[in-house]
């Protein structure tokens, strides 16, 4: 039945997307929206794997031509626009979030970073270090040394020693 | 005017004016070549983090359906 063969492919996603098979991934998630053309979970897959195929354009597409599946998308979208060149559309994107999740702080750092706006930045790095803790602490300081060394050389801008 | 011959190049005394013979004939100094190596700060390390984010969504509820509700729920 159409339920069965769903979740079998579900199987094949979760398993090809625990190797990071991307691209097999992808071929169940696309297999899955032919069968149930309004399942979120596998747009949101589809949309994952095809960023970490950085297939970014189409990513994008994808989520503008369906925004009711795209809807909880948005730091894939901006994730997109950032990796596109496309970084005022990535800071808009983010700045339209009412409540922004860890991640799409993290990537409004990045974003702030090549925008060259890096008082905001300093103050959304400060905020990640001090609220989250995972495999990553070590980039994210790395980060925000740039940001600080950034701010005294390009704007002349003492910043007290963070050490 | 300071009418002095200056013997820099071209390009670096364009603020004064110059009646330079040498430019019309055949080897104008128009630029220092090879240029002087200039200091520039390096470009900081820099991570995307966010890449390290971008992450499938849970499928728990997806794969945890019984077969046997396949004939009601589909």
């Amino acid at each position: 039945s159409n339920a069965s063969k769903v979740q079998s492919l579900y199987s094949e996603l979760n398993r090809a997307g625990q190797n990071g098979d991307y691209q097999r991934a992808l071929n169940a998630a696309n297999k899955i929206l032919k069968e149930s053309r309004n399942d979120e979970t596998a747009f949101h897959c589809k949309v994952v794997c095809l960023i970490q195929l950085s297939q970014f354009q189409h990513a994008i597409k994808e989520i503008a031509n369906n925004p009711a599946l795209a809807s909880g998308l948005m730091f894939e979208k901006a994730y997109c626009q950032y990796r596109l060149n496309r970084i005022q559309d990535a800071l808009n994107t983010i700045q339209a979030v009412g409540n922004p999740s860890p991640k799409l702080k993290e990537l409004k750092g990045q974003v702030l970073y090549r925008l060259e706006q890096y008082k905001e930045c300093l103050d959304v790095y400060k905020d990640l270090i001090k609220n989250t803790s995972d495999d990553y602490d070590e980039e994210r300081a790395t980060n925000l040394s740039a940001v600080v060394a950034a701010l005294q050389l390009w704007q002349q801008e003492p910043v007290a020693d963070l050490g | 005017l300071d009418i002095t011959a200056d013997k820099r190049a071209v390009s670096e005394r364009l603020h004064k004016y110059q009646d330079g013979p040498e430019l019309a004939a055949g080897k104008p100094n128009l630029v220092p070549f090879p240029p002087d190596f200039q200091p520039v700060p390096c470009k900081p390390l820099f991570f995307d983090i966010a890449l390290n984010q971008i992450e499938l969504p849970s499928l728990e509820d997806k794969l945890e359906q019984k077969p046997a509700a396949s004939g009601i729920t589909g």
